[in-house]
């Protein structure tokens, strides 16, 4: 190589490196004061287009009414979430960056294995939505939930399982140890794969959220036979919860919601908490939100902290045959 | 009927016919950045397209999700980069045609297979989407397993010359698909504590450093550009014509097509393989395969145009997504108040329809792209080696990085990178690992699943027809091309 | 025989079943499901290498060739000349991409690209083209800014210096 173009190379180095380093640095935020006057970073520990995912995309419009401030949405799916907990755990306390959550799968996420992020220290902002599990089998089946228990006393049932360590597996292990019946789980990853292999005759039953079997249900292909969950859900009126069968069974909700990272200044939790609490309320997601049959439960920030302390023992009991 | 000729007046109005250009030139777009796919470009059009009437929304995203299949082959010919795992076929003897300087002839194949592979498609869905949605659902994990062994069988022996290293090639990308989180027992495997690929080694990541990476590195070492030549010859037309006559190979690879993509998680990627390999077979000159053949890239492209529909038909027919693409596009299907199912034919027929018409109008809308943008595309093909190779290098890594937005996944392309090229000079192909990669979850999941809902019991494998069928082609295509010389040996024998 | 331990087509097999071996070797402490199916890969795999090591070893002739494009069959035999002008760039190519990833981790992708377009520009072209192609360099990592950063969300300018 000449020297001209040796020289040349130089120069147009100490200009890049110039331009890089004369780029103004991100400038850190007052507490409170003036909150929020920039983008406003959501990260979604799901993949783009599942339930979490979508419910976070629904409700920012209505969000950046509120708040005045342009929200950008980021998935972080990579190991269940588990990397985005992590780096949240690190995350700046500024309100900038705030971390979408279905609760408990965080807390699932750490009695399964060591991880370096605790769920009791973030700040939980706000719950909006909650979700429940459900038993469905082949409509061609047994037709009510007694006809399925009998059965599943008198020999082992092949259910499907949506995923180690998802809430489904959690409901599905509470379930099983209230009713005392042993079954082969079949595991997947997500609930299409069992739900289409139910539909397909080749499992006996499946657990997954309502939202997942919704088509087949309503097509007449699958029976929803249990609802775990402490009351109706208004969507699927007819569906009996374990209370109106006589079972006493352990129910942790599935909820999302938004947490802030360790350490954010009340004054700032207390902006989002209302921001978000309008526009759960706002007439136009509650619109959507029945479009996608999302049930709407407004949970305020301490209440979501008592949920989130609460079921740390409760699923506790469960860390051993979590690990299975 | 009715609906049909209803759905076509919709679709043509001015609002719809808009969404669907849009949406068209959209997902092109997003297509042709290699790593990016129609989900991120989806997602992010959700709270835009909100306020749309629903008919015309589900227009808009339809049209950039086929487009973006499209997109998708654009760089696969051009670049030898598979924009997504699902173009993976086409860069076989697209990317050869370009180097010839026939980048041209190449578009005008594309852009045709486009509009037939996705019109037959689309045309065989209208006329079956239920029975073939049931047709779908008997295929247990027991199926599945066969499907993805036979899959792997053909793509190893055929793609490959050297049928033992193609298999071993495949090997390999069997041992990666098992790394990370063990579906079955919720195991870690092989990752060292490196959470990065926990979730398993992520396969456009590696996708970009096995295809993008190694051809920047070729063509910095060659020091040309990607035509060998400095003039293009041959014409768009030209490419068109050849298509058709091949009307046979045609009907063969969206048949394949079809098929492939009715059933759910089987991906895209083996359908265009599939029918490459297929049409190599039937082929009366199989060695010119790889060279720049144009049947070999028709086959490839009619057949992943043909998926597409496919997967719509599980989709929309039974609420279950046939990919990740499928699943955003349920989501919002459901945002409108369409719910997926056999009911979703009777109670909202008006939006299906007017969705199947723009499909088969978005079809003839790529081709009249390729017929007036593409066609210049080949031009990139002239480029000077030293700008075409930061391009592809940037271009690629950027899209390996934008999906999890993490640095270190660059390094996985780049250490894939290096694994290609040596593979190259080793005289390997990448397209068996690559493959062994996307199907290894496959295969292993459902053996296990199978075996767990049999009880332990192996005649699971061999109890449905559609099983037995499969075993019968896995061993076909072992078989196969030992069968032409062995006839020859038996009769001349008798002589 | 020493002859065929050179070919890189041999010394990929060989490393193939180091590689084998080792994904063999750590499945042992797997529980009995996670096991079985890396270690029948593994086993199968050797196998097929093996024998193609066998018929690499039997076979009469050597062919120095290598395959030119990632789906090109073909296998060109090219003179020492070319083939050190040919490892030179490549070795090039390698540092610039180090370098450009490594500036990447520091201050974001957009540096990276910018490096990218700088690097190859001016250690590959021509010396006639050299401004010409540094204000494409500069103009494509603006494009590239404007496209992915500002409409598409992608963090470029995330590294670990801030």
């Amino acid at each position: 190589m000449s020297s001209k173009a040796a020289n040349k190379g130089i120069v147009f180095l100490m200009l890049a490196l110039g331009f890089m380093f004369s780029l103004p640095l991100a400038d850190r935020v007052a507490e409170g004061v003036g909150y929020p006057d920039k983008i406003i970073k959501f990260i979604v520990t799901a993949g783009a287009g599942g339930g979490e995912d979508m419910e976070a995309r629904l409700l920012s419009p209505f969000l950046e009414k509120y708040l005045g401030q342009r929200i950008i949405i980021e998935n972080q799916p990579g190991a269940g979430g588990r990397i985005a907990f992590e780096k949240f755990q690190k995350a700046e306390p500024n309100g900038y960056s705030l971390v979408t959550y279905t609760f408990p799968k965080s807390i699932i996420m750490e009695f399964m294995d060591k991880t370096n992020y605790k769920t009791m220290d973030y700040v939980p902002v706000y719950s909006w939505s909650r979700s429940s599990q459900l038993l469905v089998v082949h409509s061609e089946s047994w037709k009510t939930f007694d006809e399925f228990l009998k059965a599943a006393k008198s020999k082992t049932l092949s259910g499907g399982l949506s995923g180690r360590g998802s809430t489904t597996h959690l409901a599905a292990l509470l379930a099983l140890d209230e009713l005392g019946i042993k079954v082969n789980w079949v595991p997947y990853e997500g609930s299409a794969g069992s739900v289409a292999a139910l539909a397909g005759k080749h499992l006996d039953f499946t657990i997954c959220l309502a939202t997942s079997a919704v088509s087949l249900i309503n097509a007449g292909k699958l029976r929803p036979l249990l609802l775990f969950s402490e009351r109706r859900d208004p969507y699927m009126p007819d569906v009996p919860i374990a209370k109106d069968l006589g079972i006493n069974m352990e129910i942790i909700p599935t909820l999302r919601g938004v947490e802030a990272p360790p350490k954010t200044p009340a004054a700032i939790i207390k902006i989002l908490e209302s921001a978000f609490d309008k526009a759960t309320k706002d007439p136009g997601f509650i619109e959507v939100a029945k479009k996608r049959q999302l049930i709407l439960q407004p949970t305020s920030s301490r209440e979501f902290g008592r949920i989130i302390a609460n079921a740390y023992p409760r699923i506790g009991k469960y860390q051993q045959m979590l690990k299975e | 009927m009715d609906m049909v000729l209803q759905a076509i007046e919709f679709v043509f109005q001015w609002q719809n016919m808009a969404a669907l250009v849009g949406g068209s030139v959209y997902g092109i777009i997003i297509g042709v950045l290699p790593g990016l796919g129609p989900s991120a470009g989806m997602a992010l059009m959700i709270p835009i397209v909100l306020k749309w009437n629903p008919a015309t929304a589900l227009i808009f995203m339809g049209s950039l999700y086929k487009c973006s299949n499209y997109g998708g082959s654009l760089t696969a010919i051009l670049v030898n980069t598979p924009g997504d795992a699902s173009n993976a076929a086409t860069i076989l003897d697209g990317y050869p045609m370009c180097e010839q300087g026939r980048g041209n002839v190449a578009m005008g194949i594309s852009a045709t297979s486009a509009m037939v592979g996705g019109t037959i498609g689309m045309v065989v869905l209208i006329c079956m989407a239920p029975w073939l949605a049931d047709f779908a659902l008997k295929f247990g994990p027991a199926e599945y397993f066969l499907t993805a062994i036979l899959a792997l069988s053909i793509i190893a022996a055929v793609v490959q010359g050297a049928t033992l290293k193609g298999l071993a090639a495949a090997g390999l990308g069997l041992l990666l698909s098992t790394v990370g989180f063990d579906v079955i027992t919720g195991h870690l495997r092989y990752t060292f504590g490196w959470m990065i690929i926990e979730d398993g080694i992520p396969l456009i990541q590696g996708l970009v450093g096995l295809f993008a990476v190694t051809q920047a590195l070729v063509l910095a070492e060659s020091a040309s550009s990607i035509s060998r030549l400095s003039k293009l010859s041959g014409s768009f037309w030209e490419g068109v014509i050849i298509y058709f006559k091949h009307p046979m190979a045609i009907i063969r690879a969206s048949l394949i097509g079809l098929v492939i993509g009715v059933l759910p998680a089987v991906g895209q990627s083996s359908a265009g393989l599939l029918a490459w390999a297929e049409a190599k077979r039937e082929s009366k000159h199989p060695e010119t395969f790889g060279q720049g053949d144009p049947e070999g890239l028709l086959a490839s492209e009619t057949s992943t145009n043909a998926c597409m529909p496919g997967d719509l038909v599980c989709t929309i027919a039974l609420g279950i997504p046939g990919s990740v693409g499928a699943a955003i596009f349920l989501g919002i299907m459901i945002i409108f108040g369409v719910i997926p199912g056999p009911l979703v034919f009777a109670e909202k027929a008006d939006v299906v329809y007017s969705l199947f018409v723009s499909l088969v109008v978005t079809s003839f809308v790529i081709f009249i792209f390729g017929a007036t943008v593409a066609k210049h595309f080949a031009v990139f093909t002239l480029i000077r080696n030293e700008i075409i190779v930061p391009c592809i290098l940037v271009v690629s890594l950027l899209g390996s990085f934008a999906i999890r937005n993490m640095m270190p996944d660059i390094m996985i392309s780049l250490a894939f990178g290096i694994v290609g090229y040596l593979m190259l000079k080793g005289g390997f192909t990448p397209i068996p690992l690559l493959l062994g990669l996307v199907l290894g979850e496959m295969v292993e999941t459902n053996y296990h699943r199978a075996l767990m809902i049999s009880g332990g019991s192996y005649s699971i494998f061999f109890q449905s027809t559609i099983s037995k069928v499969l075993i019968f082609l896995t061993i076909l295509s072992f078989a196969g091309p030992y069968m032409g010389p062995f006839w020859k040996t038996l009769t001349q024998g008798e002589k | 025989m020493k002859e065929k331990f050179k070919l890189l087509d041999v010394q990929l097999k060989l490393a193939l079943l180091i590689i084998f071996g080792f994904f063999f070797f750590y499945a042992i402490p797997f529980p009995e499901k996670s096991r079985s199916f890396p270690q029948l890969i593994s086993v199968v795999s050797i196998i097929f290498v093996l024998i193609s090591l066998f018929f690499d070893f039997t076979k009469q002739e050597i062919v120095h060739g290598e395959i030119i494009d990632v789906d090109d069959a073909e296998v060109k035999i090219l003179d020492d000349e070319t083939k050190r002008a040919r490892k030179r760039r490549f070795y090039k190519a390698w540092g610039i991409i180090i370098v450009s990833s490594a500036v990447g981790f520091l201050g974001g992708f957009l540096f990276s690209s910018l490096f990218f377009f700088l690097g190859f520009t001016i250690f590959f072209g021509e010396k006639k083209d050299l401004v010409k192609n540094i204000c494409i360099a500069l103009g494509m990592t603006a494009l590239i800014y404007v496209t992915f950063e500002i409409i598409m969300g992608v963090p470029l300018l995330e590294g670990i210096l801030w």
